[in-house]
């Protein structure tokens, strides 16, 4: 048995003899090596010049850079390295030493899909990313079109050439129904004159599940809306909801958070949420509603004769049988988790067959122009996503923006006349490289580190995509930014 | 002789575990500032190592 005082006593040695002047040489080179290193490991949590890089080819375990997620979606190597995607989409977590203002992801790709994104978390509740652009096949094509321009890192197709220039495009854009956007937004003004209130407030049942943007107008008057919403976690911490109203230049108009009131019977609790604006600028508005899929929208009342969901809801179970609703989506994706949900469902007479529970069943519709179209479900509790709005009415349409330019655009059949794209074409030739920058949000820093995403909308198992490394860079504050900043205040 | 190798495996035992203390430490400080560059595993094997052959030559 070691005595432990001993550890102690020992650096009180006598250094008399001349082996004892060795053991003292010993001691100060160890104590030497262990300052060194104590020292650069400071350093490299400090990082004291703003700086730092981390790289990985997921070839064994890295600290700072997590491997890819859920291994469901990945197929190793022949030196069974778990970097090939088979499908979509994949996370990622880095771990920088402290918080820094951008981030660099320098990816390597090999056969990359027909669209890749790459995004980072910006609301961990809604997981929702903000993506861009990788590698998009539709461009890299539309950028040898003769009736492309090209600047800085804007392309603009025209079917037929009218505009000069992107900037004057920009400045005078055509009408939202003409153009498709990609990683850029611009919203033309929506003024409808003929538009009316509903006299009395109209309760417009919805049962949707988690969360949705509902779009709708204002002729001045303010937005005034009650909320039906009903919690069905069992979970007894405090939730958090959040609604927040922007205008289509993008700016929050307003924002709300609250916590959902809990209680015993809570998954019984029906709570109602009044949303009332001041007095608006004639136009349209995008509602947001943030909260976990444990929340439920069970019906809104309002005097708001138009209102339309954007891209995405989640019908839950409300036993809804043969119903419609309606949509001006040019492509649409349906899913259900709910095996009664299983359907043939019909989008402006074409049908799409919903044969099996958690797949994601897409449709690029014949149709292609933004007419409305009907949408037959025989059940509901489904999710059903699509390039454009959804209304529970065909009177209640309002869609103010300009599609999305997708993967699953069909230009020659469509009635878009102009393509305007943030995007810089990296060609066709591997090795397919691309740093994408992104400011860092604290707000989704977990113990796992900060969340990142590889989404490639059209996969295929048969071509999976190859990630062959990856590198990040970190770039902050350096130290005498912040010890300036320190002793200035 | 006999008594100098004693004395570096006891100067190497105490380097060994001063080590493993600094790191412990830091890393209670600041998560993921060892692991994230050294693996303790073999640290802590070299330390047990260390140890055993030390507890040899006391015993003898």
């Amino acid at each position: 048995m070691i005595n432990r005082g001993s550890l102690f006593r020992n650096l009180a040695l006598n250094w008399y003899d001349e082996e004892m002047q060795v053991m003292r040489k010993i001691r100060y080179i160890w104590i030497g090596i262990l300052g060194t290193i104590v020292l650069s490991l400071l350093y490299v949590a400090i990082v004291p010049f703003g700086e730092i890089s981390y790289q990985t080819d997921f070839s064994k375990y890295y600290y700072f850079i997590s491997d890819f997620s859920p291994l469901e979606r990945l197929q190793a190597n022949a030196q069974k390295i778990k970097r090939i995607i088979v499908s979509e989409p994949v996370y990622f977590f880095v771990r920088p030493p402290r918080a820094f203002e951008t981030v660099a992801v320098t990816a390597h790709f090999t056969n990359p899909a027909s669209l890749i994104e790459i995004g980072i978390c910006r609301d961990q509740t809604a997981w929702n990313f903000e993506r861009q652009p990788f590698y998009f096949e539709k461009l890299e094509q539309l950028v040898k079109s003769q009736n492309t321009l090209i600047e800085k890192d804007l392309i603009l197709w025209q079917k037929e050439k009218k505009y000069d220039s992107i900037s004057d495009f920009i400045k005078n854009p055509p009408r939202a129904e003409d153009f498709a956007l990609y990683n850029f937004n611009i919203t033309p003004s929506l003024l409808l004159p003929d538009y009316t209130s509903l006299p009395e407030p109209k309760m417009y049942s919805l049962g949707i599940r988690g969360n949705y943007i509902l779009l709708t107008y204002s002729n001045g008057d303010p937005i005034e809306m009650n909320f039906s919403l009903k919690n069905t976690s069992d979970s007894k911490t405090s939730q958090t909801v959040t609604f927040n109203l922007y205008n289509t230049k993008n700016e929050v108009i307003e924002s709300e958070k609250f916590n959902f009131p809990l209680n015993d019977q809570q998954s019984k609790i029906i709570f109602e949420k009044k949303i009332k604006t001041k007095n608006l600028i004639p136009g349209a508005y995008r509602l947001e509603f943030i909260a976990g899929n444990d929340f439920v929208t069970e019906s809104v009342t309002t005097t708001q004769s138009r209102l339309a969901f954007l891209n995405r809801l989640w019908l839950t179970d409300a036993s809804r049988t043969h119903f419609s609703m309606f949509s001006d989506s040019t492509n649409i994706q349906v899913q259900t988790l709910n095996p009664k949900s299983v359907q043939t469902i019909f989008v402006g007479g074409e049908k799409i067959d919903l044969t099996e529970t958690y797949k994601q069943f897409s449709h690029i519709l014949k149709n292609q122009n933004r007419e409305i179209k009907e949408i037959k479900l025989e059940h509901d509790d489904i999710i059903i996503a699509g390039d454009g709005v959804f209304t529970f009415a065909s009177s209640d349409i309002i869609n103010p923006f300009p599609r999305q330019f997708t993967n699953k655009t069909i230009l020659e059949k469509s009635d878009i006349d102009y393509v305007l794209a943030h995007y810089q074409p990296i060609g066709s030739q591997a090795p397919y490289t691309r740093t994408v920058v992104f400011n860092v949000s604290p707000f989704c820093h977990d113990r796992r580190g900060l969340p990142f995403i590889i989404a490639a909308p059209d996969i295929e198992t048969q071509e999976p995509v190859e990630v062959t490394s990856l590198d990040i860079t970190f770039k902050g504050r350096t130290l005498s930014n912040y010890l300036k900043k320190l002793f200035s205040n | 002789m006999e008594d100098f190798r004693y004395h570096v495996l006891k100067e190497t035992y105490l380097a060994l575990s001063t080590f493993l203390g600094v790191f412990i430490i830091l890393e209670i400080i600041k998560p993921g500032l060892i692991l994230g560059y050294l693996n303790l595993n073999f640290w802590l094997f070299f330390w047990a190592v260390n140890v055993i052959i030390l507890l040899y030559y006391k015993k003898n």
